[in-house]
């Protein structure tokens, strides 16, 4: 905890440092930027924007979740299948973000649809790979051992696989909130159809207010530096005996 | 020994390991295996063994000879090439009841607690939570546990780690023991504590038959009554050493004796000539 504090302090001292010399126009200092925040705040247009963009984040997002790892568990499970549906996760999962947003308009419109698709384009290669690798690096002798205890088919996965991809799962969603965020905010500078945080960003760097800019990025960070948070309580709450599987390097150091 | 029938027979077993190895050419390593070489491997050939009733024997030899080949065999995790392995009369076709196995790193679930790993074999048969509990809190007593029953393996040292292990193979009541390497990952001195451990375990449970692999010879002598040298690969049985000593005689004690030190020269040259450099 004292490490995080100390190398938060240093950033944050690097910043001012550095905003001192700067005109508003290059780099506003921490403080401009609070100030920005806080009357984004007050003036009611961050929560707003916040509300637009937190439903397709959430819808996108959950989508990607709910099928994102069955499937990389099915690909862990069934070798053949995931040697064929790997390669394409991999493309999907290098392809650039920005450019093929023309094509997601054409596709699906400039409404929620989009959004949504775009999120879960995004998220779900991310999510399935990290899924698939945990399933697929279960121990064989955590498996020879269910069978030398006589267990089905059926026990082999509810008991083996299932429990020793719990991790994998955590890990998959802590990776997948990073990428749907992102993916939200650049689907909504892109497609400007909804008055969400993109939004927000894009009309207040068409105003030059760079202390309002950084103040947005900085309420996403934090925002998801806060889900990634409250996952990590529910993964060791979850699943306490983790520590000890990374402990042994055998862990979902993905 | 009521029952002098063979309870396991390896019939002329032989196991060859096939890999495929990616061609070793400059294009070979960019491209996917076309035309896979496939390398073969004789593990075992042609071994016979009997094993009787109330037997405790060892299989020794030199690393890479096969010896945990046999032993997963006769537990049906896998299967011969050719060659047979029958327990209790009938081929092994796969994992059975009458066999438990002891793994070499615990093969513990590191998400169940101790009694949780100890019932594990109970509860895939169905008993219910509490009878499958007190099996399993017999054995967690029986083998120095008592107060760990919800630890989780991580937070146990590696000692400790193996006796959940054998205290889960006894929870599932099992005619035959097999153990590979059972005390191999542990130091020395947690492995010496734990062979006098294992004796006193398997004193308590009465005499099942039991099977283990080790590449520790004084393991071999104090514990087993018969041992097997294997030589080096291809696996053959080279010969078999009776070790004259009475359960009762096993302890700290035998160790010193000049029988015990001349069996151990024995293994020794039987097993030193075939160890590859």
């Amino acid at each position: 905890m004292k490490a995080r504090l100390a190398s938060l302090a240093v950033v944050i001292g690097v910043w001012w440092w550095l905003s001192l010399g700067a005109s508003s126009l290059g780099l506003p200092g921490p403080v401009q930027v609070v100030d920005a925040l806080g009357r984004l705040m007050s003036s009611g247009r961050l929560m707003s924007a916040l509300s637009v963009t937190l439903g397709s984040f959430a819808a996108g997002g959950t989508l990607a979740i709910v099928i994102g790892v069955p499937l990389g568990i099915f690909m862990g499970v069934r070798r053949s299948v995931g040697l064929a549906i790997d390669p394409v996760l991999t493309a999907l999962y290098v392809m650039p973000f920005s450019a093929v947003i023309p094509l997601f308009v054409l596709w699906f419109g400039i409404d929620e649809m989009v959004r949504l698709a775009f999120i879960f384009t995004f998220t779900v290669p991310q999510v399935a790979i990290v899924c698939y690798q945990g399933a697929k690096s279960t121990p064989t002798t955590l498996v020879e051992v269910a069978k030398t205890y006589l267990a089905t088919e059926r026990q082999i996965f509810w008991k083996v696989i299932l429990p020793y991809e719990v991790p994998f799962i955590f890990t998959s969603l802590r990776l997948g909130v990073g990428l749907a965020i992102q993916a939200m905010v650049v689907a909504e500078l892109l497609i400007q159809s909804v008055r969400g945080l993109g939004f927000l960003l894009q009309f207040a760097s068409a105003a030059f207010d760079l202390a309002t800019v950084l103040g947005v990025i900085l309420f996403i960070m934090l925002l998801g530096a806060g889900a990634v948070a409250v996952m990590q309580r529910i993964e060791t709450s979850v699943a306490p005996w983790r520590e000890g599987i990374s402990a042994d390097g055998g862990g979902s150091n993905v | 020994m009521s029952d002098p029938s063979p309870k396991i027979v390896v019939d002329h077993v032989t196991k060859i390991y096939r890999t495929r190895k990616r061609r070793d050419t400059f294009l070979g390593r960019f491209l996917p295996d076309l035309r896979p070489t496939i390398r073969e491997l004789k593990a075992v050939d042609d071994v016979s063994l009997e094993i009787t009733t109330g037997d405790f024997v060892a299989i020794i030899g030199p690393s890479g000879c096969g010896k945990t080949t046999v032993l997963r065999m006769m537990d049906g995790l896998i299967f011969p090439d050719s060659g047979e392995v029958r327990v209790n009369g009938t081929p092994v076709l796969g994992p059975r009841a009458e066999c438990g196995f002891i793994f070499q790193d615990f093969g513990l679930y590191p998400w169940r607690t101790v009694i949780d790993n100890v019932a594990f074999g109970p509860e895939l048969r169905g008993v219910p939570r509490n009878v499958r509990y007190e099996l399993a809190r017999k054995h967690i007593d029986l083998v120095g546990l008592k107060g760990f029953e919800t630890s989780f393996p991580h937070q146990l040292s590696g000692g400790m780690q193996q006796r959940v292990g054998i205290a889960r193979m006894l929870s599932a009541e099992p005619e035959i023991m097999l153990m590979d390497e059972p005390f191999g990952a542990l130091d020395a001195l947690t492995r010496r504590t734990m062979q006098f451990e294992l004796i006193r375990i398997l004193a308590a449970e009465g005499s099942a038959t039991s099977v283990f692999v080790t590449h520790d010879l004084d393991e071999a002598i104090l514990l087993a009554d018969k041992v097997v040298i294997m030589s080096a690969r291809p696996g053959r049985v080279k010969e078999i050493v009776n070790i004259p000593f009475a359960r009762s005689e096993r302890g700290e004690a035998l160790l010193e004796t000049s029988m015990f030190a001349e069996l151990r020269h024995h293994l020794w040259l039987g097993v030193h000539a075939e160890q590859p450099l």
